[in-house]
């Protein structure tokens, strides 16, 4: 692939060396000839450009990757994808990656990783607003720059396209981030947000000790171990790493994505915590808690507060944390000690009042309370306990909250986790309640139909149940002492123990005999959609609309959200169905002979109507013909541009079964002026086989409408009416959507064709919403 | 005993990287290879040819009558690691090849005794008064999330990352096959093929293909049903009937 260098892509980025080869591109370094400044240019290797589903995938994830801007982003500034080259053009960093730092120096110190994490945190924070999930979080893809202080993440959303899907590939380089990838990414699992916090968490463990959580020699062995091995705790490497940032990490690194922090703001949040108080302790467990939804507190007592004066707070702290020390001193940029003059007396004074509710709730309840030990529980069956006398007291005075995890590692009934050591003391005082947590397994062989709350709606009730594994039928009851949609009952019932995967039956309320709630048919086929929405009287219309092939036929939208109840014979129900109408054709034009040129490799791009439709990279202008794809649905024209002059015009109906190109205009391509002739090979041929264009009527050239246009588009369309100094400005805009151009200020409106090629028109171009 | 054999580029690829190779023995059995290469636009037919081509040769020349169960074996591993060494420096000497390889099934059948070697996801069945058993175990790490008890085999069937292997030829200097052995009686049926049928064509519909005995077309039928069922990949099928 350094065959490349040399060579100018999209007529403005001159590839110089190969600054990195990866698994799916290679990287190099290039001089952008109109801003005139160094990026980096990485070309997808050529396997995965072969297939077509790929491409479109690249294209679209590739719109939402450009929208990205942040400081600690590697800008995306431009991306290609056409049929013989596929290129994504981003800032180029001086630096070297978080992993060599991390190789070089080994562990690194616990501030430090909190910078990094953080900066890595804001990233994934700004990304996960815009819908980007980066999925492929480790040090490799993470810049760290010759400050040694800022980082940029790289390559958000490209390990999507890692996965070639269908072709076969060796494991050893499909793996590559093996280590860090979360376990339901092992597990081949679609993944959310969550993916990132596991694998900034793996990131984070590395930099504190030095090392990989998993390792082993094959790839596939580290992706089980992510799905079934526990990490050594970090302390046990280093015990100098302090307690917070260890649970920290490990709070990040569980595997159940609904045991980490739910979003990057949040870890955030404790890692700021962390940094302003490193003394600091969290107050909360590692367990797997299949049932809640989010995580929840525990409510139990930390063994900071044991070794003073027993306590018995029921503090309703979203997370209790306990501060045992003042925050010591952090050698932090001047940023950070300026936020420390203000929080440091705020945090002093919060601390005093802590220290003297404390004490006064702890001398209210030291007066009111029982002593227990706690006993084992791990080890037993929860049904075995119960009426035992060394358990009953617990079970009695409801200090018990049990916790259902689905598992296939224990027998049914037996606990694995208690929140409270055994032999520990506990200040029972007589207002609290469930303060010792077990996790009680429960195998596929039974789980219990939840309790829903009194209230709860059918889509709810549905959608609860679906996540914990059961199927859901639903059954509409006549009742008007509930609002309409409300759940009566199930069958099987609440607390009723069943096989794992068994249907539960809804029954909701509707106020009438008539109603029916509509199911949800998206992604059904469009005879069963229609047949199941007819069986409930529902009227059923059904349009149509273009999409890719793989979901033709299926249904991609309803008009009524499923769970809606409606009164059947008077709705009517519209579902999108997709098709593949879109035709195609072809165009066969002759392609200029450049050959002897500096440069005969241009793109050709294929406008339908005023979208660009399709991009043939690179290709040689060596006075072939070109067969050009042409497709669409309607009756429109098409634009076929060689570079950015339009060779040839004319249109197409689509909607005729044979839809063939009439009105077809060729016009003749003129080399630009920089594209010269090599100098050795000026003999065998000469420039005048290429005449210059001498149609043009030189007429004052006068600033081109800008609204609407992308920054591509209008850059392309300046350069084609004699515009040749064109300066892109990033620009932040609540308005105008990302890549479209902003405003355009050029001094004046109107040049001669003499001025046009030197005047700077400057173009202002929205980089999205501000931060 | 009765050979057929074929192969189908699919109804989505463009080119066919799989290659299959048979043949008769001197003694009256048979003997099949079937490659599925990876890699690259040439280098996945450059690394599946190429494989066959030394491993049907060296089956070829070396395959002596009334051979023990072992010496097949040790004939066989021969012939793959000097395919493996063919494909890897093709590989190292040409950056367009870079990184090809492929899986291979290589089967010798003499009247009463078959001995397979494989490496990657391609596979050889055996089909026995109507139950069909998999030979091969596949080297990927769908199979290896199964054996760990991570997924179940009815997940491993639409898994997405089907795609991966753990052992291919050609991709290293080193190579580990797998082999196995084992009787056949008269009737019995073996079946070579790709992931591109095994993918579309559940074991079931395997088995009836074979209900009607008299035919000699099971090859064309199988790449058939795989076709009909969506022909995602290169389809290759070898069937040996005792």
């Amino acid at each position: 692939m350094d065959n490349y260098i040399g060579r100018v892509l999209g007529n403005r980025y001159v590839l110089k060396e190969v600054i990195g080869v990866g698994g799916m591109a290679v990287v190099y370094k290039a001089l952008d000839n109109i801003d005139n400044k160094t990026v980096a240019v990485k070309i997808l290797k050529d396997e995965y450009i072969a297939n077509d589903e790929f491409r479109k995938r690249f294209k679209n994830e590739s719109k939402a990757i450009a929208v990205l801007s942040h400081p600690n982003i590697v800008k995306v500034y431009d991306v290609s994808f056409g049929e013989k080259l596929q290129y994504i053009v981003m800032e180029y960093i001086e630096g070297i990656t978080l992993k060599q730092y991390i190789q070089e120096r080994g562990a690194l110190s616990w501030r430090e990783a909190v910078i990094f994490t953080s900066q890595i945190l804001k990233a994934l924070e700004h990304a996960h607003e815009k819908g980007v999930i980066h999925r492929d979080i480790k040090p490799q893809n993470i810049m760290l720059l010759s400050d040694n202080k800022t980082i940029k993440v790289a390559d958000f959303g490209i390990a999507r396209f890692n996965n070639k899907g269908d072709t076969k590939t060796i494991a050893d380089g499909a793996l590559g981030s093996v280590h860090y990838i979360s376990p339901e990414q092992a597990r081949g699992e679609l993944v959310d947000n969550r993916t990132d916090i596991y694998s900034s968490g793996v990131v984070l463990y590395e930099m504190l000790t030095g090392q990989l959580p998993f390792q082993s020699d094959s790839a596939v062995s580290v992706a089980i171990m992510q799905l079934q091995k526990e990490a050594e705790m970090p302390r046990n490497i280093n015990p100098s790493i302090p307690i917070g940032i260890e649970q920290i990490t490990m709070r990040a690194m569980q595997k159940n994505p609904r045991s980490r922090y739910q979003s990057a703001s949040e870890m955030l949040m404790d890692l700021d915590e962390f940094r302003r108080n490193p003394n600091i302790k969290f107050d909360y467990g590692y367990f797997s808690d299949a049932q809640a939804t989010k995580y929840v507190p525990l409510k139990r007592r930390s063994q900071t507060y044991a070794s003073g004066a027993p306590v018995g707070s029921e503090s309703d702290y979203t997370r209790a944390t306990v501060i045992t020390q003042e925050p010591d001193e952090s050698d932090y940029e001047n940023e950070e000690i300026v936020k420390k003059n203000y929080t440091l007396p705020i945090l002093v004074g919060i601390i005093f009042l802590l220290i003297v509710v404390i004490i006064g709730i702890a001398w209210y309840f030291f007066t009111n309370t029982d002593e227990v030990t706690v006993p084992e529980f791990v080890g037993k069956y929860i049904d075995e306990i119960r009426d035992d006398d060394e358990y009953k007291y617990f079970f009695d005075h409801a200090l018990i909250e049990e916790n259902l995890v689905y598992t296939t590692e224990y027998e049914e009934g037996y606990i694995f986790y208690q929140s409270e050591e055994s032999g520990k003391k506990l200040q029972i005082s007589n207002t609290s309640s469930s303060i010792i947590k077990l996790n009680i397994a429960y195998t596929s062989e039974s789980m219990q139909v939840p309790k829903l709350e009194d209230g709860t709606k059918l889509q709810e009730a549905r959608s609860l149940l679906q996540k914990l594994g059961f199927k859901v039928a639903s059954e509409a009851v006549v009742d008007t002492s509930v609002p309409e949609s409300t759940v009566i009952r199930m069958d099987p019932p609440s607390g009723k123990s069943v096989a794992y995967g068994s249907t539960v039956t809804i029954y909701y309320a509707i106020d009438d005999e008539g109603k029916v709630a509509v199911p949800n048919v998206v992604g059904d086929k469009l005879s069963k959609a229609k047949k199941d929405l007819e069986d409930l009287g529902l009227t059923v219309v059904v349009k149509y609309e273009d999409t890719v092939s793989s979901k033709a036929g299926e249904v991609l939208e309803q008009s009524i959200a499923p769970d809606t109840t409606v009164i059947a014979r008077d709705t009517e129900i519209t579902i999108i169905v997709g098709t593949t109408s879109a035709k195609t054709t072809s165009v066969t034009i002759t392609l200029p002979d450049l050959t002897g040129y500096s440069n005969m490799y241009e793109s050709v791009y294929v406008y339908i109507g005023d979208a660009l439709y399709k991009t043939y990279s690179s290709v040689k202008l060596d006075g072939s013909t070109h067969t050009v794809e042409l497709g669409g649905s309607e009756n429109t024209t098409f634009k076929i541009y060689i570079g950015d002059q339009a060779v040839c015009t004319g249109s197409v109906d689509f909607t005729s079964a044979t839809p063939s190109v009439i009105n077809k205009t060729v016009n003749k391509y003129n080399p630009s002026e920089d594209n010269t002739k090599a100098k050795e090979t000026t003999t065998s041929a000469p420039k005048t086989t290429v005449p210059p264009e001498t149609t043009t009527k030189l007429s004052n050239i006068s600033i081109p409408s800008f609204n609407g246009k992308s920054y591509n588009d209008y850059y392309r369309q300046l350069i084609s009416i004699g515009f040749d100094n064109i300066v892109k400005i990033d620009r932040a805009s609540d308005i105008v959507p990302a890549g479209q151009v902003i405003s355009v200020s050029a001094g004046k409106n109107t040049f001669t064709p003499e001025e046009a090629p030197a005047a700077e028109i400057r173009v202002y171009v929205s980089t999205g919403p501000a931060e | 005993m009765r050979i057929s054999a074929g192969t189908d580029t699919g109804r989505v690829r463009q080119s066919n990287q799989d290659s299959y190779a048979i043949g008769e023995l001197p003694d009256g059995g048979a003997w099949a290879v079937v490659c599925d290469g990876m890699g690259g636009h040439a280098g996945g037919n450059v690394a599946s040819s190429l494989a066959v081509k030394r491993i049907s040769e060296d089956i070829k020349s070396n395959y002596r009558s009334g051979m023990k169960p072992s010496s097949v074996k040790n004939m066989l591993e021969t012939a793959v690691v000097a395919a493996n060494a063919d494909v890897f420096d093709a590989a190292l000497k040409s950056n367009e090849l870079r990184g090809m390889g492929t899986t291979v099934v290589a089967a010798v059948c003499s009247s009463d005794l078959c001995v397979v070697a494989h490496v990657g996801d391609s596979r050889c069945y055996r089909i026995s008064e109507e139950k069909i058993i998999q030979v091969t175990k596949d080297h990927s790490l769908v199979q290896e999330l199964v054996d760990a008890g991570v997924i179940t085999p009815e997940e491993a069937i639409n898994h997405p990352r089907k795609n991966i292997i753990t052992r291919a030829l050609g991709t290293n200097d080193d190579i580990e096959v797998d082999f196995s052995d084992f009787f056949i009686s008269e009737g019995d049926i073996l079946l070579i093929c790709t992931d591109g049928l095994t993918n579309h064509v559940s074991d079931e519909d395997i088995k009836k293909c074979f209900s009607d005995s008299n035919a000699f077309d099971y090859s064309d039928r199988l790449i058939k049903l795989a076709n009909e069922n969506g022909g995602s990949d290169n389809i290759t099928a070898v069937v040996i009937v005792n």
